[in-house]
Protein backbone atom coordinates (compact mmCIF):
# COMPACT_ATOMS: atom_id res chain seq x y z
CA UNK A 1 0.00 0.00 0.00
CA UNK A 2 1.10 3.02 -0.98
CA UNK A 3 1.45 6.02 1.56
CA UNK A 4 -1.16 8.06 0.32
CA UNK A 5 -3.28 5.02 0.08
CA UNK A 6 -6.66 4.56 -1.18
CA UNK A 7 -7.41 2.36 -4.24
CA UNK A 8 -6.44 4.53 -6.73
CA UNK A 9 -2.61 4.57 -4.81
CA UNK A 10 -3.01 0.76 -4.29
CA UNK A 11 -4.00 0.29 -8.07
CA UNK A 12 -1.19 2.32 -9.35
CA UNK A 13 2.07 0.95 -7.69
CA UNK A 14 1.31 -2.44 -5.16
CA UNK A 15 4.73 -1.94 -3.23
CA UNK A 16 3.59 -4.74 -0.39
CA UNK A 17 3.68 -8.97 -1.28
CA UNK A 18 0.04 -9.19 -0.34
CA UNK A 19 -0.38 -6.20 -2.87
CA UNK A 20 1.93 -7.45 -5.71
CA UNK A 21 0.20 -11.00 -5.31
CA UNK A 22 -3.55 -9.74 -5.34
CA UNK A 23 -2.25 -8.21 -9.06
CA UNK A 24 -0.59 -11.57 -10.16
CA UNK A 25 -4.03 -13.38 -9.46
CA UNK A 26 -6.13 -10.88 -10.78
CA UNK A 27 -3.95 -10.44 -14.08
CA UNK A 28 -4.31 -14.42 -14.17
CA UNK A 29 -7.80 -14.72 -13.69
CA UNK A 30 -8.44 -11.80 -16.58
CA UNK A 31 -5.74 -13.68 -18.43
CA UNK A 32 -7.49 -16.85 -18.39
CA UNK A 33 -10.86 -16.00 -19.16
CA UNK A 34 -9.34 -13.68 -21.98
CA UNK A 35 -8.08 -17.07 -23.77
CA UNK A 36 -10.87 -19.28 -22.81
CA UNK A 37 -13.37 -16.54 -24.43
CA UNK A 38 -10.54 -17.12 -27.44
CA UNK A 39 -10.25 -20.44 -27.77
CA UNK A 40 -14.37 -20.29 -27.37
CA UNK A 41 -14.98 -18.13 -30.11
CA UNK A 42 -12.42 -20.05 -32.36
CA UNK A 43 -13.87 -23.34 -31.89
CA UNK A 44 -17.29 -21.80 -32.75
CA UNK A 45 -16.13 -20.37 -36.10
CA UNK A 46 -14.13 -23.49 -37.29
CA UNK A 47 -17.55 -25.95 -36.05
CA UNK A 48 -19.69 -22.83 -38.14
CA UNK A 49 -17.05 -23.24 -41.26
CA UNK A 50 -17.15 -27.44 -41.40
CA UNK A 51 -21.24 -27.02 -41.20
CA UNK A 52 -21.28 -24.67 -44.43
CA UNK A 53 -18.84 -26.65 -46.02
CA UNK A 54 -20.94 -29.33 -45.73
CA UNK A 55 -24.03 -27.61 -46.68
CA UNK A 56 -22.72 -26.42 -49.88
CA UNK A 57 -21.07 -29.99 -50.24
CA UNK A 58 -25.13 -31.28 -49.98
CA UNK A 59 -26.06 -28.62 -52.42
CA UNK A 60 -24.19 -29.46 -55.09
CA UNK B 1 13.31 -27.93 -34.87
CA UNK B 2 12.34 -24.67 -36.69
CA UNK B 3 10.59 -26.35 -39.71
CA UNK B 4 7.29 -23.94 -40.46
CA UNK B 5 7.41 -20.51 -40.90
CA UNK B 6 5.11 -19.72 -37.73
CA UNK B 7 8.31 -21.23 -35.61
CA UNK B 8 11.15 -18.93 -37.38
CA UNK B 9 8.64 -15.89 -37.07
CA UNK B 10 8.31 -16.80 -33.42
CA UNK B 11 11.83 -17.31 -32.65
CA UNK B 12 12.55 -13.89 -34.19
CA UNK B 13 9.99 -12.25 -32.54
CA UNK B 14 11.51 -13.42 -29.20
CA UNK B 15 15.14 -12.66 -30.06
CA UNK B 16 14.16 -9.16 -31.02
CA UNK B 17 12.56 -8.65 -27.76
CA UNK B 18 15.31 -9.99 -25.61
CA UNK B 19 17.92 -7.96 -27.50
CA UNK B 20 15.90 -4.75 -26.91
CA UNK B 21 15.30 -5.65 -23.39
CA UNK B 22 19.69 -6.17 -22.49
CA UNK B 23 20.06 -3.09 -24.94
CA UNK B 24 17.80 -0.64 -23.24
CA UNK B 25 16.22 -1.95 -20.68
CA UNK B 26 17.09 -1.35 -16.56
CA UNK B 27 18.25 -3.80 -14.26
CA UNK B 28 14.73 -5.04 -14.24
CA UNK B 29 14.29 -5.97 -17.78
CA UNK B 30 17.18 -7.38 -18.34
CA UNK B 31 17.28 -9.84 -15.43
CA UNK B 32 13.54 -10.48 -16.65
CA UNK B 33 15.16 -11.10 -20.33
CA UNK B 34 17.73 -13.07 -18.50
CA UNK B 35 15.12 -15.35 -17.00
CA UNK B 36 13.16 -15.71 -20.51
CA UNK B 37 15.80 -16.84 -22.67
CA UNK B 38 17.03 -19.46 -19.54
CA UNK B 39 13.78 -20.96 -19.90
CA UNK B 40 13.38 -20.61 -23.97
CA UNK B 41 16.92 -22.14 -24.53
CA UNK B 42 15.62 -24.94 -21.37
CA UNK B 43 12.78 -25.45 -23.58
CA UNK B 44 13.76 -25.80 -27.25
CA UNK B 45 16.05 -28.30 -25.59
CA UNK B 46 14.04 -30.42 -23.53
CA UNK B 47 12.42 -32.44 -26.11
CA UNK B 48 16.19 -34.20 -26.10
CA UNK B 49 15.95 -35.63 -23.26
CA UNK B 50 12.83 -37.38 -23.82
CA UNK B 51 13.68 -40.71 -23.34
CA UNK B 52 15.05 -39.66 -19.46
CA UNK B 53 12.40 -37.15 -18.79
CA UNK B 54 8.94 -36.95 -19.65
CA UNK B 55 8.22 -34.19 -22.08
CA UNK B 56 5.22 -32.94 -20.07
CA UNK B 57 6.63 -33.10 -16.53
CA UNK B 58 10.29 -31.36 -18.16
CA UNK B 59 7.96 -28.21 -19.53
CA UNK B 60 6.58 -28.19 -15.20
CA UNK B 61 9.72 -28.10 -14.15
CA UNK B 62 11.36 -25.43 -16.28
CA UNK B 63 8.38 -23.09 -15.93
CA UNK B 64 7.99 -23.94 -12.18
CA UNK B 65 11.46 -22.48 -12.06
CA UNK B 66 10.62 -20.11 -14.22
CA UNK B 67 7.45 -18.48 -12.14
CA UNK B 68 9.69 -19.26 -9.03
CA UNK B 69 12.60 -16.99 -10.79
CA UNK B 70 10.01 -14.07 -11.66
CA UNK B 71 8.50 -14.28 -8.67
CA UNK B 72 11.90 -13.28 -6.99
CA UNK B 73 11.65 -10.20 -9.80
CA UNK B 74 7.85 -9.14 -8.30
CA UNK B 75 9.45 -9.07 -4.86
CA UNK B 76 12.78 -7.18 -5.19
CA UNK B 77 11.31 -4.63 -8.50
CA UNK B 78 9.02 -1.86 -8.39
CA UNK B 79 7.93 -2.03 -11.76
CA UNK B 80 4.81 -3.83 -12.95
CA UNK B 81 5.77 -5.24 -16.13
CA UNK B 82 6.90 -8.44 -13.79
CA UNK B 83 3.48 -8.94 -12.27
CA UNK B 84 1.69 -9.31 -16.32
CA UNK B 85 4.46 -11.78 -16.96
CA UNK B 86 4.21 -13.39 -13.82
CA UNK B 87 0.45 -13.74 -14.11
CA UNK B 88 1.42 -15.29 -17.42
CA UNK B 89 3.49 -17.95 -16.02
CA UNK B 90 1.55 -18.79 -13.29
CA UNK B 91 -1.27 -20.13 -15.84
CA UNK B 92 1.40 -22.10 -17.72
CA UNK B 93 2.31 -23.83 -14.59
CA UNK B 94 -1.38 -24.31 -14.14
CA UNK B 95 -1.95 -25.35 -17.44
CA UNK B 96 1.83 -28.14 -17.02
CA UNK B 97 -0.49 -29.24 -14.46
CA UNK B 98 -4.24 -29.38 -16.18
CA UNK B 99 -2.47 -30.99 -18.71
CA UNK B 100 -0.75 -34.21 -16.61
CA UNK B 101 -4.03 -35.15 -15.55
CA UNK B 102 -5.77 -34.53 -18.83
CA UNK B 103 -6.43 -37.43 -21.83
CA UNK B 104 -4.13 -36.52 -24.94
CA UNK B 105 -7.30 -35.43 -26.89
CA UNK B 106 -6.58 -31.83 -25.45
CA UNK B 107 -2.84 -32.05 -26.33
CA UNK B 108 -3.46 -29.28 -29.34
CA UNK B 109 -5.60 -26.82 -26.84
CA UNK B 110 -2.49 -27.16 -24.80
CA UNK B 111 0.16 -26.81 -26.95
CA UNK B 112 -1.87 -23.22 -28.35
CA UNK B 113 -2.98 -21.81 -24.73
CA UNK B 114 0.96 -23.13 -23.99
CA UNK B 115 2.53 -20.95 -27.20
CA UNK B 116 -0.29 -17.77 -26.39
CA UNK B 117 0.78 -17.56 -22.77
CA UNK B 118 4.47 -17.49 -23.54
CA UNK B 119 3.85 -14.51 -25.78
CA UNK B 120 2.06 -12.98 -22.85
CA UNK B 121 4.78 -13.03 -20.59
CA UNK B 122 7.06 -12.30 -23.46
CA UNK B 123 4.63 -8.98 -24.52
CA UNK B 124 5.31 -7.88 -20.73
CA UNK B 125 8.95 -8.11 -21.24
CA UNK B 126 8.70 -6.14 -24.27
CA UNK B 127 6.27 -2.85 -22.75
CA UNK B 128 8.55 -2.81 -20.09
CA UNK B 129 11.43 -2.55 -22.30
CA UNK B 130 9.58 0.34 -24.37
CA UNK B 131 8.76 2.07 -20.83
CA UNK B 132 12.43 2.37 -20.10
CA UNK B 133 13.38 3.33 -23.68
CA UNK B 134 10.40 6.10 -23.45
CA UNK B 135 11.93 7.15 -20.55
CA UNK B 136 15.37 7.17 -21.36
CA UNK B 137 14.73 9.44 -24.44
CA UNK B 138 12.64 11.51 -22.56
CA UNK B 139 14.94 11.97 -19.58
Amino acid sequence: MRADGGLRGWLSAPTTALGKLAWVLVIAVAAALSLAVMFLLLSAGLNLFDSLQMQARAGR
Amino acid sequence: MLTSIQQQIGLAVFAAVLIAAFAVGRRDERLGAAIVTVSALATMVHPYWEPWLDLRLGGLAIDGLTLAALAWLVAVSKLRWPLFATAFVLLLVLLHLVALASPPALRITYLDASVALSYGALAALAVGTWAAWRSRRLA
